[in-house]
């Protein structure tokens, strides 16, 4: 029994075509007489069923925000030395912290940095669905010079943007090389983001480092 | 065990209560229902407990400090009771986590289990069946007529073989090695000869073997033409051959009903397992449980704890001398509340598990029909994980199969998925074990997973039950104690969570009338 009576989360499952609201705003039972007021929207490019992020997001004027802190994988991974990418791979996703085919460190440290964040929303009252904004900085895996943009992006498709707009089914997201399968949340939210490289981050070992916006939905009040 | 019947015919003993009283869950001694005489004289004329929760613990907590006369109250977010034990009917509605409403149109009378489906003969859930009056009928675990299919890459793969000629075959070969071994001196410096021949006697019956001590097949595995009248012998199926069946691994859930809580006979209430939460409900009366409450925050505060939630759009408030709170541990944390920090962390460590079941009404029993299956369930490697035959309405016109009952990663390739979708990968895992038959005569589907299910968010939790973090929340916190499933050694069943209420119970009684 948590604690809201959080509005349904009726999403894009309904919301079909290329209108998308970012945040539930319908209660569910009978339709308001009077529109809510807005809290946040995304703004998609037309034709897609399938955008990654948003082109902007507008917020309204009544939004409570919720900003997370730079948010960087928990260390799980005890096998591997401290200090190494390898420590931040969650053992409960990769069993023994061994990465399937193709599944690279940034890819599984996105993984695990994501799921903390889940965690501090909802510790909030609010899911990753929420997320109007996201800034990720990602250092180059050890032997590389080049940040992992493709592991990152597969990480992120597992927690954001899987849904199709058109027809409003899941879409299947590849974990590494593997064929595309049910990722490991639904979520519609395509958030504005920016994703870089940079020199280094704080913790030894960290490869990506993550913060997000979100905006409580009706019904969520921030405590 | 001992059931709740174990209560003896003398009056309590205060002293032997309070001797039990904040003894952890699943002491030698019987649990003994609180009564009414034990509080006269005590402090105070009524005493009030809040419970949050109406699933099995919250219930049942209810119930027995019901029978003691506490001023009891459940709150329950859910619009029925019996949280995680839920079946789903035609008319069934749920909006799921994903932010997808079903709606079943399952036909009159058929349903399935979404939660719980069945109970060991040990659990004390049956004595709870006898004791409100709940019928119950025998539950198929385990059947020689459903298959195993396997996809993994072996010589048998992908071919379904039913349980009864899977274990003829393993077990035939199992004993015809184990015999080689022995009658050529293999073992000789464990068995001795008089052991060897008991050995012997025992694995010719075991495996069906020849006089010679090979496995040569067995009417065991079956009969492709049946036995009849007159000169119709039957046709036997032959066996696999012996390294086939070893690599294969058709045997690698043999195991399953071998396991303590699995073992045949099991258990089930007639018409769903849901009915004994709606007879607890009956029994503690409605006017004592609000339904639609959805908690938002639980504090203790001097000499007792106040719980908010909200009820018809209504913020309203609670204070009772106790609470029971038997949410979910991993949703504890969302509450506002002034729980120490320990008691915060220590509830995080027990982490949630995906699982979830996917039912599909057929108009056609082909099972029955076609395949000889009444009941129990087929096994594979697949995302699906089993198919489970309904338990009812045998030989009648339709019926609720069961098209997945998954955990883990498995369950996780269902998960996300919209319900469309959960259905048409069940189903074309299933046709690769029951045939094209499985992608006919479809007439209603309903999903569910126990992740995306708001008030649950996990079918049970798993965590070290010897662990500091376990054992500290088997302590109240002042007057907050703690009870569901995820606080015993039976996790993910019914009797876990029966079993942690009565601790409670037992444990806010002795608190109460021990006091003086």
């Amino acid at each position: 029994m948590p604690h809201r009576p959080v509005p349904g989360h009726r999403l894009l499952v309904a919301a079909a075509g290329t209108a998308v609201l970012l945040l539930a705003t319908a209660c569910g039972g009978t339709p308001p007489a009077e529109p809510p007021p807005l809290l946040a929207r995304a703004q998609l490019a037309a034709g897609q069923a399938n955008p990654m992020i948003a082109d902007g997001v507008v917020l309204g004027a009544g939004a409570a925000i919720f900003k997370t802190s730079g948010t960087g994988p928990t260390k799980l991974n005890s096998a591997a030395a401290e200090g190494t990418p390898e420590s931040f791979i969650d053992t409960g996703q990769f069993a023994g912290g061994a990465l399937p085919a193709g599944v690279t460190v940034t890819e599984a440290q996105g993984l695990n940095a994501l799921d903390k964040i889940r965690e501090a929303l909802e510790t909030q009252g609010l899911s990753l669905e929420n997320v109007t904004t996201m800034r990720v900085f990602l250092d180059n895996a050890p032997g590389s010079d080049r940040a992992d943009y493709a592991g990152w992006n597969r990480a992120y498709r597992q927690y954001f943007a899987n849904t199709n707009l058109t027809s409003g089914d899941t879409e299947l997201v590849p974990m590494g090389t593997a064929a595309p399968a049910a990722p490991l949340l639904r979520n519609p939210a395509r958030p504005t983001r920016f994703a870089l490289e940079v020199q280094s981050l704080p913790v030894a070992g960290w490869l990506v480092e993550v913060e997000v916006d979100a905006v409580y939905p009706p019904g969520v009040a921030p405590h | 065990m001992k059931g709740i019947g174990a209560t003896g015919g003398a009056g309590m003993m205060y002293g032997a209560l309070s001797a039990i009283g904040l003894a952890p869950a699943g002491g030698a001694e019987p649990f003994r229902p609180p009564v009414a005489g034990d509080l006269i004289g005590k402090v105070g004329e009524r005493h009030s407990v809040v419970v949050l929760g109406g699933g099995p613990a919250g219930l049942c907590a209810a119930y027995e400090l019901g029978k003691a006369g506490y001023d009891v109250t459940v709150l329950e977010a859910r619009t029925r009771p019996g949280g995680r034990v839920w079946s789903i009917r035609g008319g069934t509605e749920e909006t799921d986590l994903n932010g997808e409403t079903q709606r079943s149109t399952f036909s009159d009378g058929h349903f399935f289990n979404m939660g719980a489906t069945r109970i060991p003969q040990s659990h004390i859930t049956l004595d709870y069946c006898r004791e409100l009056g709940v019928e119950i009928q025998p539950f198929g675990n385990q059947n020689a007529n459903t298959v195993v299919n396997y996809a993994s890459p072996t010589a048998l793969n992908k071919t379904s073989i039913t349980y009864r000629a899977a274990k003829a075959d393993t077990f035939g070969f199992m004993a015809e090695l184990l015999q080689k071994a022995a009658s050529r001196g293999a073992l000789d410096d464990v068995l001795t000869a008089d052991d060897k021949g008991a050995l012997a006697e025992f694995l010719r019956t075991f495996g069906d073997l020849s006089t010679d001590g090979r496995y040569l097949g067995s009417e065991r595995r079956g009969f492709s033409v049946e036995p009849g009248a007159g000169t119709e012998y039957g046709t036997h199926l032959p066996p696999a051959a012996m390294s086939d069946v070893i690599r294969s691994g058709i045997g690698r859930n043999f195991s399953f009903d071998y396991t303590y809580d699995q073992a045949t006979i099991m258990m089930t209430p007639v018409g769903g397992m849901d009915r004994i939460y709606y007879a607890f409900r009956d029994r503690i009366g409605l006017d004592k449980i609000r339904f639609g409450a959805a908690v938002t925050a639980m504090r203790n505060v001097p000499d007792g704890v106040t719980v908010e939630y909200v009820q018809d759009g209504r913020a309203q408030s609670i204070t009772a001398d106790y609470a029971i709170c038997t949410v979910p541990p991993h949703l504890i944390g969302r509450l506002a509340n002034n729980l120490p920090a320990d008691v915060l962390a220590a509830l995080k460590a027990a982490k949630p598990v995906s699982s979830g079941k996917l039912g599909i009404e057929y108009s056609r029993r082909w099972w029955e029909t076609d395949e000889r299956i009444y009941g129990g369930a087929s096994n594979t490697d697949r995302d699906i994980a089993q198919i489970m035959f309904p338990y009812d309405h045998f030989n009648g016109d339709r019926g609720v199969v069961v098209g997945y009952y998954n955990t883990g990663k498995r369950h996780q390739a269902f998960e996300s998925l919209t319900h469309r979708q959960r259905l048409a990968k069940a189903v074309a895992e299933g046709a690769e074990i029951h045939g094209d038959k499985y992608t006919k005569d479809i007439t209603a589907s309903f999903s569910g997973s126990w992740r995306r299910t708001r008030w649950s968010e996990s079918a049970w939790a798993t965590w070290d039950s010897k662990g500091p973090e376990y054992k500290l929340l088997l302590q109240p916190v002042d007057r907050i104690y703690f009870a569901g499933d995820h606080l015993s050694n039976a996790i993910a069943w019914q009797h876990g969570a029966l079993t942690s209420a009565r601790a409670a119970v037992t444990a806010v009684h002795a608190r109460v009338a021990g006091a003086t």
